[in-house]
């Protein structure tokens, strides 16, 4: 297991290596942080420009560079975003935690969801339920998120106001307790976390099902069911652990791309997060902040990965490293 | 320079000084109208974005400038009009040499931990600025060559060389506390390019607002400051959430949450916000130029003969109302926007070329012809001439507009559309936003350099020397993309950029104008207008600029609750409006409008809009508290149309008044009896057989 583990982890530090490499010179094959300065303000001269580019060391060799980015991002230094005029790493740690509660809270919640929904409708397959469940899971799966968004925000913040129409907390509201806060904060993320979880609900119901269905034509199935298990036992303890396994792999992913994965519900419900900050980054050129956004991403999509694996090896006994 | 001249020069600036004074009179009198005005209450005007830079010598970003805007105040303040008024200063003097400034401050000026405002700081932010060479702050590093200090509340400010823009460009900028800054720059790691000002320096500054918090991503925070010079704001806090879509903000705005819109509102929401009783509509006039740019080095762009055929195939007006479904403004041949503001740079009717460029493409082909550029190889496209070999090659260009920009796209793709009718071939460059500005900002005679572009560039309608910045042709590649290389334009840029006499200047910036509008190196398609809205019921005393939306710093100077307020009631008493309207016909509506006591109203801002109209129209004061407007129906089907009218006075509930009105064929006339039509016939041939029977009689009975 060690023997593994050290050999997986260098495995990622090497994959990590060359995703980072890609984002640098990808990031520079057309941005350019200070591209539009001057017609912003023609008045600036170009010269002041060419200090600014010296400054921030885009004057210099391009392999200088990369070896100058390399050298920082194992310091621990990600730069400093000419968008936001700040570190990157301030920049990117305010939204961090927003999306991050966002998106745990609604994986996990989903995934749960997902599980019970899909083994239940593989169970009865063919059955009304069956049919009621999968066609409103393909619906739903339809469904893009910002418009969903959109309409929960219009039927439950605008025409009936049950909910806030945006942001993270009430204007100007100066909390007595904590207890007030957090009640604010369930308050505004009600509806952006019904969006994120019943569309995902949608997406996994499906493929829970998929892979339940799958098992339940397995031998082993037919043997519980021949030693007189209840429908429970043979459902929850044979068929949907053993279908859990793709799952670990999906949701690995999910928590993989979390940090990019929900810019149109940040948008459309006006949230604080790290999706909208890569967006940013690549609308303005702004390649530090998209350098610190992508590492990141990176770390967190690998970290999930190698976790992904470890459970493997205690969920499937087969897998054994 | 002669003494009469200097004299003169004298006598022009404290002429500009004294009007900037009166206008500032006005200003604070027409603000002043409401008879009481309560202090009190939070405005809620959010922001789309975090500020970008915290940092007044860094900001660059709009949102920046709204953040940082009611904290600190410069010397001068540009009002509603663009027209730079006294602010911090009571007054700028200039000596006889155009060099040397004098500028005396208010006395009763103080920073917010109560330090009173010197020309101590005046004198460090200058100075501060030009050392630390902050892009943003160019002018002040490129024409303050010192910083003298008087007395405590005066300062003379020492330029490199003559600059008539100082007052409206330089004493605009925002001063900094010396007391508070001087430690942070002294600092010997300080960085001028990355310093983040934390939220403690930022609480010190010198405007009408005293920001109190501002937490990333969620809000900022401002209490009114009580001391300030200007007199303090009515409102007791002004809050700035963050909202980044568009369309939630909106939502907000309509439930209330919030009292202003701050964003680029749809246009397709605008008939249901005019028609809200609480919501108000003020449409302003961007002086943004959206262009089509040409790389004039190469040809066929180099043949001027060319461009101006070009300019005979825009129809500038269908793509203001296609694509921009009203809102806008055609632009004009000699670059500088059209604008009821600064009027006197404008240059109204510059010569176009021989035929006045309207779009005409058989004109255009013709001219094509006459030049010889002509499809004679037969494959559906014309060739030009080579100048220098003597070839002929076939009319291709490219088109690059931004695609993040779905009108300037459609624009790019109509002018192919016009260009192929006469056999011009027009390609649409569908790059990513960093490509096509990459391609626009190369070289001329770079293999990247597009040919031809759409672009949206600043013009404002503030100095006219913004004509320099752009198309002097040391300012190749960027910004003057289009390589125009025109001496006399140069010579005569220089030459207004130092010109004093206002008179003279305006002259010299109307020649400027007859050289772009003879050149052509780009063809300004338009200018856009875009509505601004804000609720009218919880606050009244919006400030609205022509060029600007409601949110801006003098709304939140002038703004009052109203609930606090004795407010009237406008009366509507309609005076003239027909219910039906021939087709074809103009619709005239009048309205007379009174107080509770039935005195008639003035100064009411009055605004109709009729179902399918793009834009809201101001009715006019036609005599004291009658207001009236006709519009042409030219071109409507018929059929049942609502008119809403709002009625808006500071002091006054606002009133609306909605009416149906129909549009009727004409009435047929009666067909005509048989007597109108055969009338004068029968008549002819009765007389004419009457003669004949006369005659014949007569012969007959001479016979006889």
């Amino acid at each position: 297991m060690k023997a593994y583990l050290v050999k997986r982890a260098l495995s990622l530090f090497i994959t990590f290596l060359v995703v980072m490499s890609a984002i640098f010179f990808l990031a520079r094959s057309g941005a350019d942080p200070f591209a539009e300065f001057i017609e912003s303000d023609p008045r600036i001269p170009p010269e002041a420009v060419e200090r600014l580019r010296h400054r921030f060391g885009l004057d210099k060799p391009l392999w200088q560079q990369y070896l100058d980015f390399m050298v920082s991002m194992f310091q621990g230094e990600f730069g400093y975003s000419v968008t936001f005029r700040r570190p990157v790493f301030d920049v990117i740690m305010v939204r961090l935690p927003w999306t991050l509660m966002l998106l745990t809270t609604s994986i996990v919640i989903s995934t749960i969801g997902a599980v019970f929904l899909g083994a239940y409708a593989a169970w009865n397959r063919g059955k009304k339920i069956d049919l009621i469940g999968t066609n409103i899971s393909l619906f739903v799966r339809a469904l893009p998120h910002f418009w969903l968004g959109m309409v929960f925000l219009l039927v439950f913040g605008y025409y009936y106001r049950l909910f806030p129409l945006y942001g993270v907390k009430t204007s100007g509201i100066e909390y007595a307790n904590v207890f007030e806060q957090v009640k604010d904060l369930l308050w505004h993320l009600t509806l952006p976390l019904a969006t994120l979880i019943i569309r995902q609900i949608g997406m996994y119901t499906l493929y829970m099902r998929g892979e339940t269905l799958e098992v339940l034509g397995e031998d082993f199935i037919t043997t519980a069911k021949a030693k007189g298990l209840s429908d429970r036992t043979v459902l929850f303890r044979h068929a949907v652990r053993t279908s859990l396994l793709p799952m670990v792999t999906v949701t690995a992913l999910r928590f993989g791309f979390m940090v990019n994965g929900a810019i149109l519900t940040e948008t459309v419900f006006s949230l604080p997060g790290t999706g909208r900050l890569i967006y940013q980054a690549i609308t303005s050129g702004d390649f530090f902040l998209l350098q610190g956004a992508f590492f990141i991403t990176s770390i967190t999509v690998l970290i999930a990965n190698l976790v992904a694996d470890i459970l493997y090896s205690h969920l499937d006994p087969r897998v054994r490293y | 320079m002669n003494c009469m001249t200097k004299n003169r020069l004298l006598l022009i600036l404290t002429l500009l000084v004294a009007s900037s004074l009166l206008l500032t009179s006005v200003s604070t009198a027409v603000a002043a109208e409401p008879a009481y005005k309560p202090y009190g209450g939070t405005l809620i005007a959010p922001l789309p974005s975090d500020p970008s830079e915290l940092s007044v010598f860094l900001r660059a970003s709009t949102w920046s400038f709204v953040f940082l805007d009611p904290i600190y105040d410069p010397l001068y303040m540009l009002d509603p009009d663009n027209i730079p008024v006294p602010w911090l200063a009571k007054s700028a003097e200039v000596d006889s040499t155009g060099k040397v400034w004098t500028i005396e401050l208010l006395d009763n000026a103080t920073w917010h931990d109560g330090t009173p405002f010197t020309a101590e700081d005046v004198k460090f932010t200058f100075e501060h600025a030009k050392d630390a060479g902050y892009p943003r702050w160019s002018e002040v590093a490129d024409y303050v060559d010192h910083v003298e200090v008087v007395d405590t509340y005066t300062c003379k400010i020492y330029l490199t060389e003559v600059y008539v823009d100082f007052i409206s460009e330089i004493l605009t900028y925002p001063i900094v506390p010396k007391h508070i800054w001087e430690s942070i720059v002294t600092q010997p790691d300080f960085d001028p390019f990355t310093y983040v000002p934390p939220i403690e320096v930022l609480k010190v500054g010198n405007g009408p607002f005293i920001l109190d918090h501002y937490t990333e991503t969620v809000e900022a925070e401002y209490v009114a400051n009580e001391n300030f010079a200007r007199g303090r704001p009515y409102i007791d806090k002004l809050l700035m959430p963050i909202i980044t879509s568009p369309d939630a903000m909106l939502l907000a705005l309509k439930a209330g949450e919030i009292d202003v819109h701050t964003w680029t509102v749809p246009l397709e929401a605008l008939p249901s916000l005019i028609t809200d009783p609480n919501i108000g509509v003020h449409i302003y006039k961007s002086g943004t130029m959206y262009h089509w740019g040409f790389n004039t080095m190469i040809m066929p762009f180099k043949d001027k003969r060319f461009r101006h055929v070009l300019a005979h195939c825009v129809d500038k007006d269908e793509i203001v109302s296609r694509l921009l479904y009203g809102y806008g403004r055609p632009g004009r041949f000699g670059v500088y926007p059209p604008t009821e503001m600064w009027p006197w740079w404008l240059n109204e009717d510059p010569k176009c070329g021989v035929y006045g460029y309207e779009f005409n493409l058989t004109l255009a082909a013709q001219m094509l012809d006459d030049m010889g550029w002509t499809d004679t190889d037969g494959d559906g496209i014309r060739e030009y001439i080579d100048p220098d070999t003597g070839e002929r090659v076939n009319i291709e260009f490219d088109i690059g507009p931004p695609i993040y920009d779905p009108v300037r796209v459609r624009a790019a793709e109509m002018i192919q559309e016009w260009l192929a009718e006469i056999d011009i071939k027009a390609t649409v460059q569908y790059n990513d936003w960093p490509t096509t500005w990459s391609k626009i900002t190369a070289e001329w005679d770079s293999p990247h350099k597009l040919d031809t572009w759409l672009l949206g560039s600043g013009l404002g309608v503030g100095s006219p020397d913004i004509l320099r910045f752009r198309l002097h042709s040391s300012k190749t590649p960027n910004p003057n993309y289009y390589y125009f290389l025109n001496a006399t334009f140069d010579e005569l840029a220089e030459r207004q950029a130092v010109t004093i006499d206002q008179d003279e200047r305006a002259e010299i910036i109307k020649q400027m104008q007859e050289i772009l509008a003879e050149e052509v190196p780009l063809i300004v398609l338009y200018h856009r207008n875009f509505p601004s809205v804000y609720r009218t019921d919880r606050f009244a005393g919006w400030v609205k600029p022509i060029q600007d939306g409601v949110n801006n710093q003098w709304s939140w100077m002038s703004v009052y609750l109203k609930e606090l307020a004795v407010l009237k009631d406008i009366n509507v008493v309609l005076e003239e409006f027909p219910s039906e309207v021939e087709k074809d016909a103009t619709i005239t509506f009048r309205v007379k409008l009174t107080d509770d006591d039935g005195n008639p109203l003035s100064g009411v801002d009055a605004r109709l809009l009729i179902e399918g109209m793009a834009e809201p129209v101001k009715l006019d004061e036609v005599s004291t508290g009658v207001y009236s407007t006709s519009v042409e129906t030219t071109g409507w089907t018929t059929g049942s149309y609502e008119l809403s009218v709002q009625y808006t006075k500071d002091g006054f509930n606002d009133a609306i008044t909605t009416l149906t009105f129909k549009i009727v064929e004409p009435e047929a006339p009666p067909p005509p009896s048989f007597w109108e039509l055969y009338g004068t016939t029968v008549t002819g041939v009765v007389v004419l057989l009457a003669i004949i029977a006369v005659i014949a009689v007569y012969f007959i009975s001479k016979k006889s």
